[in-house]
């Protein structure tokens, strides 16, 4: 699993659900969370932060930059390219799955979702992330 | 303006290409005659080498439109540019522009119409709404039994999010309606803030909660049932005795929900496309 120091990044444009997941992640012990409301907000705040983003969870649906184009954008970058990536979406039809896996995500969580799905998940990405970099 | 038609596998594609002028149209109404007895049902025009479309020239894809469904057949469009779409789209031409990736999609979306509204239709968003408000609110719930709304009758509210639901063959909408008191403990059931009213801060929870239940409902219907229903956005309004006024001669469904947090409802309302 994650180091619990691991900064870790919510990026969604629902307030509602940016509290949702730091309170979650909170609960799971994180205790270094940034929010960033949208795709454009969130890249800014990976290139800026220092020390570094270890953990993005994004939502998909956002207005401007998606959490898909901020993925995309994430992953063409050299300083990033590792950085463990999960996409949270309120859909999970089968091509929009297939769509993130292409695009390197680490993990898809589907809302809703309870803080032991949230666990699960993150030690999903975790371990693909071990074995990628 | 030239038209180049091929059959492949039972769709009659046709790949249009220039720009769609109506001073050409006898081109096209030359055409759409030897189409129309064509065995093919579902026609797809393929736009990828159209280069314009006059505005008047809709008027003559309007009366093919209209010959295919007296045929009983279906015209969807593919590689239409976007800027044509929303141009046809604010020119109320929502029904005769309907865009599809593939022609997979597009027998898959000419099917034979289901019943508009049916338990089959209600039950993934009763499913939904209660994994939902069980998993994000922590606030079990106990459906009430659905009923038809009668125009007069008035459910007292102050937030509700709605959503559209758009498909080959319906549009509507979906809406969840909260009392401000009950939304506030459910809000506080998932956020875990006590709030004594209504912020801008925390309306958006009821259109994310919409959303999350309309993304649930949705993925059931159209990955295991073929609906195709379209993705969309939700609007929030709140207010003292807000009230939902439908444009539409079909009354509306309300399915009530019972709660720890009080009573809310859902509340879906179905035209048929182009009704």
């Amino acid at each position: 699993m994650f180091d619990k120091a691991t900064r870790v990044l919510v990026v969604d444009d629902m307030l509602t659900m940016r509290k949702i997941v730091s309170k979650t992640l909170k609960e799971l012990g994180f205790t270094d969370i940034t929010e960033a409301a949208d795709g454009q907000k969130a890249w800014d705040a990976i290139q800026a932060a220092n020390p570094p983003i270890g953990l993005i969870v994004s939502d998909w649906n956002m207005p401007n930059c998606t959490g898909l184009d901020l993925l995309k954008r994430v992953r063409a970058d050299g300083r990033f390219k590792h950085t463990p990536f999960v996409l949270l979406t309120a859909e999970s039809e089968s091509h929009q799955v297939m769509e993130a896996v292409k695009a390197g995500v680490d993990n898809y969580i589907v809302k809703p979702f309870t803080a032991e799905t949230l666990k699960t998940k993150l030690e999903e990405a975790h371990k693909r992330t071990q074995n990628r970099s | 303006m030239q038209f180049i038609v091929e059959e492949k596998d039972g769709v009659q594609v046709i790949f249009a290409s220039g720009v769609l002028d109506p001073k050409d149209s006898s081109v096209l109404d030359a055409q759409v005659k030897t189409w129309l007895v064509s065995p093919a049902m579902v026609h797809v025009m393929d736009c990828k080498q159209v280069t314009d479309v006059r505005a008047t020239f809709y008027r003559h894809l309007v009366l093919y439109n209209q010959q295919l469904k007296s045929y009983g057949k279906h015209l969807f469009f593919m590689n239409i540019n976007p800027k044509f779409v929303t141009q046809m789209r604010a020119d109320g031409l929502v029904s005769v522009v309907v865009t599809v990736q593939s022609l997979e999609e597009a027998k898959k979306r000419s099917a034979p119409s289901r019943p508009v509204v049916d338990v089959e239709f209600i039950n993934p968003f009763i499913l939904a709404t209660r994994k939902v408000l069980e998993m994000q609110a922590q606030t079990p719930l106990n459906p009430g039994k659905a009923y038809l709304r009668k125009p007069e009758e008035r459910i007292p509210m102050e937030i509700a999010g709605v959503i559209g639901i758009q498909c080959a063959d319906f549009t509507g909408t979906i809406s969840i309606c909260f009392r401000a008191e009950v939304f506030l403990r459910i809000y506080e059931n998932m956020v875990g803030e006590k709030h004594e009213q209504i912020s801008s801060e925390l309306e958006d929870a009821a259109g994310e909660l919409l959303n999350i239940i309309f993304g649930q409902a949705k993925t059931v219907l159209n990955d295991t049932r073929g609906y195709n229903l379209e993705k969309s956005i939700p609007t929030i309004l709140v207010g003292d005795k807000l009230k939902l006024h439908h444009q539409s001669r079909n009354p509306s469904i309300v399915i009530p929900f019972e709660s720890s947090a009080g009573a809310f409802h859902l509340e879906i309302l179905i035209d048929k496309a182009g009704g």
